[in-house]
């Protein structure tokens, strides 16, 4: 259906519609936002008991996630790449390869006075109304406010949110599910309404969520590419049917399909280009970090598929999968989820409802439908052939994980299913509450966590990362992973630690070598020395591409030469050789050329973006005067 | 009169069939769990399916009228040839039981309900709780069946009624041969409910009382007349009548559930409210009619109220305040317990829930149905979690034992494994996997004896399982015991044990259980190696 076609239907509400809309307009707005946001209490309701659901999967990571991120900050880092104290204080670039949006979140409450555990509780909140907000605002333009308050009451409440929130603690992914209906509404915008703004809030939605997420931006990514041709080939279906093609029309079929992609491409790139800054460092630099103990192990991919009995199965827990089908954690699709989009089907075949839904609705909802029987096939052992040929998947690491795909999938099937017959005669009916009602009681069992109180502290991260040791991160260089350190002996002593050097490895050397630590930040430590003769000074940090050592002039600190870096041991700790005398050693981390040019093109973005909305704005003006 | 269920010139396929499949999904999908589930009945439905000579008494009393029949069974022998396997056989047995039920009140009630009431009904039949429970908590195969063919039955009646008798006949009969040759008792008792339902239902009668007494009157008497044949069973029946809040009561994980099902009962009786104050025509209804052109108004009031009576009649049936009727009918001697009859609660509760839809339409637009269809799964959602086990015992257990008081077996010695210790001191490691298909009447001891090829007794223990931390008289029907024991062997004996003898005793008197289809009281199993 063309644009127009889509706003003569729209213009076609029924008197009763535009008595609610015009109720929506005196009160200022939506006050389904307002519902949105008060039905998201039932999910967010665990999280305002007192302490924090420690036991949880992730929990524990996310605190320190911001624990050490805001040592960076604190130290002045507008974006710190390097967690000094992450690999029991030999320091892991963490956040040069992992999201950092939702810990900047956490980090702004941090900074407005919240503890770590209350600012991460309220990002886990925020992630949930948020979340809410976005698919109310998506599926509202599709199929209408009713429909979008049930699938926005669905995505918050379908279990596997849930298990995200409460079982999985999964900061990351819980915050991405704000921006997934961002994207798929922005690229739906852009396909239908290509306008500015779309093209804006599209470029804006996708970088937040690769700034948040990447494996799920990879993910959805492979599901744009389907989601695109689908509408882009419907669309120019639409105002073009293919029955009309002739051997010559293929080529401005070819022009007409890439001027309706173009505000989509536009929009992707601009968010690719924005979040550059993060995702360039991390998909090349991803290398130079260990990863055999992510993706070995029991995180292995081995076919650790979801039995089917699973997907509809009751049965909670707070465990972790394990392989076979006695898993102690939920993999369940929802069954107020899966009834509703059952029905979201039985309204398309039926010719009378039917006739309610705009042709990109039904579109939408059949590609939704077929998504998610597509993942859920994925989720089983009879796709494992399958599974041999996405090696991209299976950085996923078990399929249970798709279910993140599902979620979103199936609170749209929802909201279609609430699409009824009859035009809106009050601000909301009784059948869209009775669904929503369902959906929150079909979950509300589900809505619990355990919640206990922990110190947040350098000594709290050591024991963290000790008992959690396999997942201890480690720079490529490191041939044996930690289990302890000297710093964290002076951790959990609560003695401060002011110095990285490694003594042991100096004082072994002849030259009655000495050296102080006369300044230690996150991402650099300045040592002054001396020595009789030559020596090796060897610092307690792995080596990663980025630090850089220099020797100082001992008097006005100016550089007179940078140093080159060795590895010393197992640990691949850096070692620089400094000459005799009396000097300075500044070791240094620093962004790579990959980093400068994300960082460039991620400005550039930015300066793109606020051109075109300038712009557009100037644009505007006129039109408004007029 | 029901109308006719297919308008003229109309071929089309009903979609509506694949929906009412689909939305058996929660029902089948723990079926699919890939091991079997801790039913009440164990094993035993997959020895029957597996040893069909024996079925459906493998390993208990025969009785014929009270317990299975074998058509179940017989049914279920084309699915062991597919599958393999007892247990798979078995689980597909229950999937095409659920299905076949589910397709069967669809195709039933689409003709007094429409499309729209039909499949609420048939998701309503399938989410029953005491449907379930027949599944997953009791193992009741046969009575599994039953549900499957019951629905069938009723569809024939109605067609019986139009006049179309070859194809109600063609229906009819096999499928109450087929009731009668599942579970006769309980089959025997829906007789007189399915002639009520004929003989009531489709016609308006001046004097239905009359009409009622008359048409039940012979299947009563030949109940009343076959019930005083039949010897009794060997449990008191009148100690199992319910009381009444279990009827309603959600506790499901401790003890048998007899609850009616809060969606169901709550729609019957919105069903009940919706018709009473129902103002105007046949017009008011809603949905989508069904494919009648004439006016089935009374038909389907007379059904309502039939249905009514029925599911209050049942319910009575199963409380204490029923005793003397039981006495003195006779009936009794059809059943083992008096709550098995609300087996039959299944099609009244259907049929007036699926009812809502068709008399407000309201509640047939789509987000209200699909919200009514919602709300009776989600009400059943917590019960589709059955204690799985991942033990397989094959076509046989090692051994069956009946207690010395008991008329049946009770323990079944489902598997074993015995392996050599690896610690420096001989010794051999002894897990017996138990499993209790009745509540186990005394607490018993089990003896394991390790023997030398010349017999001898080279090591023993003799002990309450799981030392003394689970007493025989605690197992649950159905529960999976896992009993380990440890022999030490004396490393000075040349040679090792080669069998070992097991058995169960009261401590009190010596008395041993006796192992059903051995003369011997004792169970020997080999040991491996030896």
């Amino acid at each position: 259906m063309s644009p127009a076609t889509e706003r003569h239907q729209a213009a076609s509400k029924t008197s009763a519609t535009r008595s609610a809309a015009a109720r929506t307009s005196r009160l200022g707005f939506d006050p389904y936002l307002l519902l949105v946001v008060l039905f998201s209490l039932f999910a967010i309701g665990p999280l305002l008991q007192p302490g924090y659901q420690w036991d949880a999967h992730d929990a524990r990571h996310s605190v320190y996630f911001l624990f050490e991120f805001h040592q960076g900050i604190e130290d002045g880092l507008l974006y710190p790449r390097w967690q000094p104290d992450f690999a029991f204080g030999y320091g892991y670039p963490f956040f040069n390869i992992y999201g950092p949006l939702a810990t900047y979140a956490g980090e702004a409450f941090y900074l407005l006075g919240l503890d770590y555990t209350g600012a991460v509780k309220t990002v886990f909140a925020l992630s949930i109304i948020g979340s809410g907000l976005a698919m109310y605002g998506f599926v509202k333009r599709v199929l209408g406010r009713r429909a979008g308050l049930v699938a926005a009451v669905a995505y918050m409440v379908i279990p596997y949110r849930l298990v995200d929130l409460y079982v999985r603690a999964a900061l990351a992914e819980s915050v991405a599910y704000v921006f997934v209906p961002l994207v798929l509404w922005g690229v739906w915008a852009t396909l239908y309404r290509p306008r500015l703004v779309n093209v804006v809030g599209l470029a804006l939605a996708y970088a937040a969520l690769m700034y948040t997420s990447p494996l799920v931006t990879l993910l959805l990514t492979l599901i744009l590419v389907f989601y695109i041709a689908a509408l882009a080939l419907a669309r120019v279906n639409d105002e073009q049917s293919w029955r009309t093609l002739s051997r010559e029309s293929w080529l401005p079929l070819l022009g007409h399909m890439a001027h309706v992609l173009l505000p989509t491409a536009v929009g992707l790139i601009l968010g690719l280009g924005l979040s550059a800054l993060f995702a360039f460092p991390a998909m090349t630099e991803n290398r130079f970090v260990r990863v055999d103990q992510w993706y070995g192990g029991r995180y292995a991919w081995g076919g650790d598929f979801v039995e089917f009995f699973q997907l509809f199965s009751p049965t909670w827990g707070f465990g972790t999968s394990v392989p076979g089908p006695n898993d102690n954690v939920s993999f369940q699709l929802g069954v107020v989820p899966v009834v509703l989009s059952l029905f979201a089907l039985v309204a398309l075949v039926h010719k009378r409802t039917r006739a309610r839904f705009s042709p990109s609705a039904v579109r939408l909802t059949l590609f939704f439908a077929v998504l998610t029987a597509m993942v859920v096939f994925l989720m089983l052992e009879v796709s494992a052939p399958l599974w041999q040929v996405l090696p991209l998947v299976r950085l996923a690491q078990f399929p249970w994980r798709l279910l993140t795909l599902t979620v979103f999938a199936m609170a749209f099937l929802a909201g279609v299913a609430a699409k009824s017959a009859r035009p809106l005669r009050s601000l909301v009916d009784i059948p869209t509450l009775i669904l929503v009602a369902l959906l929150i009681l079909g979950s509300l069992p589900y809505m619990q966590a355990q919640m206990s109180e922990q110190e947040v502290s350098l000594a709290g991260l050591m024991r963290f990362q000790q008992s959690a040791d396999e997942m201890t991160g480690s720079t490529a260089w490191v041939r044996e992973i930690p289990t302890w350190s000297p710093m964290a002996d002076y951790h959990i002593a609560g003695e401060p630690l002011t110095s990285k050097i490694n003594y042991d490895a100096l004082y072994r050397q002849p030259g009655r070598a000495h050296a102080r630590t006369l300044e230690l930040r996150v991402d650099s430590e300045l040592v002054e020395y001396s020595a009789e003769r030559p020596v090796l000074l060897t610092f307690n940090t792995f080596y990663y591409p980025g630090w850089h050592a220099y020797l100082l002039d001992a008097g006005t600190d100016a550089v007179i030469e940078e140093l080159p870096i060795a590895l010393y041991g197992d640990l691949g700790l850096m070692t620089v050789r400094v000459p005799a005398g009396v000097g300075r050693v500044l070791l240094q981390f620093e962004d790579t050329p990959v980093r400068k040019v994300g960082t460039a093109v991620s400005a550039g973005s930015l300066l793109v973006l606020f051109i075109l909305v300038l712009a557009g704005w100037l644009l505007r003006r006129p039109v408004r005067r007029r | 009169m029901p109308p006719s269920t297919t308008p003229a010139g109309r071929a089309r396929f009903d979609l509506a069939w694949v929906l009412v499949l689909l939305l058996t999904v929660f029902a089948l999908a723990p079926l699919t769990y890939p091991g079997f589930f801790e039913a009440e009945s164990g094993f035993l439905p997959v020895f029957n399916v597996e040893n069909m000579s024996d079925a459906p008494h493998w390993g208990r009393t025969g009785d014929s009228i009270r317990s299975e029949g074998r058509l179940a069974y017989l049914l279920t022998w084309p699915l062991l040839q597919v599958a393999g396997s007892g247990v798979a056989a078995v689980k597909m047995g229950y999937a095409v039981a659920f299905l076949l039920g589910a397709l069967g009140v669809y195709l039933w009630t689409r003709s007094w309900l429409g499309t729209k009431g039909a499949i609420l009904a048939s998701v309503v039949y399938t989410y029953l709780p005491w449907h379930l429970a027949t599944v997953y908590l009791r193992g009741a195969y046969a009575e599994a069946w039953l549900w499957a063919l019951w629905p069938f039955a009723l569809w024939a009646i109605d067609r019986l009624s139009e006049w179309r008798l070859l194809l109600a006949g063609a229906v009819a009969i096999p499928v109450l041969l087929a009731l009668l040759w599942v579970q006769p008792g309980l089959a025997l008792l829906s007789l007189p409910l399915l002639v009520a339902y004929g003989v009531l239902v489709p016609h308006k009668h001046p004097w239905p009382a009359l009409q009622l007494i008359a048409a039940m009157g012979l299947p009563a008497l030949l109940l009343w007349y076959a019930g005083r044949r039949i010897p009794p069973g060997h449990l008191a029946f009148g100690q199992h009548f319910l009381h009444p809040f279990q009827l309603f009561s959600a506790n499901w994980d401790s003890g048998t559930p007899f609850q009616l099902g809060l969606a169901a009962l709550g729609l019957s009786l919105v069903a009940v409210i919706l018709w009473l104050t129902r103002k105007g025509s046949e017009a008011d209804a809603g949905g989508d009619p069904p494919a009648s052109s004439g006016d089935n108004t009374g038909g389907l009031g007379r059904a309502l109220w039939l249905w009514v009576v029925v599911l209050f009649v049942l319910g009575l049936l199963s409380l204490p305040i029923s005793a003397p009727f039981w006495d003195l009918s006779g009936y009794q001697a059809f059943l083992t317990y008096p709550w098995q009859i609300l087996a039959l609660a299944g099609l009244p509760l259907a049929f007036l829930a699926g009812s809502t839809v068709r008399l407000d339409k309201r509640l047939a637009q789509l987000p209200m149905w699909a919200g009514l269809i919602a709300l009776v799964v989600l009400a059943s959602y917590p019960y589709l979690a059955p204690s799985f086990t991942r033990v397989d015992p094959g076509p046989e257990p090692d051994a069956l034992f009946q207690p010395v008081e008991a008329t049946t077996p009770q323990i079944v010695l489902l598997d074993h494994e015995i392996a050599a210790s690896a610690a420096i001191s001989p010794s051999l490691a002894v897990t017996l996997t138990w499993q209790a298909v009745e509540p186990v009447d005394g607490d018993y001891t089990v003896f394991v004896h390790a023997l030398a090829p010349d017999g001898s007794k080279v090591a023993q223990r003799d002990t309450r399982p799981c030392d003394g931390e689970c007493p025989t008289n605690t197992w649950q029907p159905g529960e999976i015991i896992l009993d380990r024991y440890e022999l030490e062997l004396d490393p000075s004996v040349p040679a090792g044990p080669d069998r070992l003898a097991i058995g169960l005793y009261l401590l009190e008197t010596g008395d041993r259980a006796i192992v059903a289809g051995q003369d011997e009281r004792t169970v020997y199993l080999h040991v491996p190696g030896n």
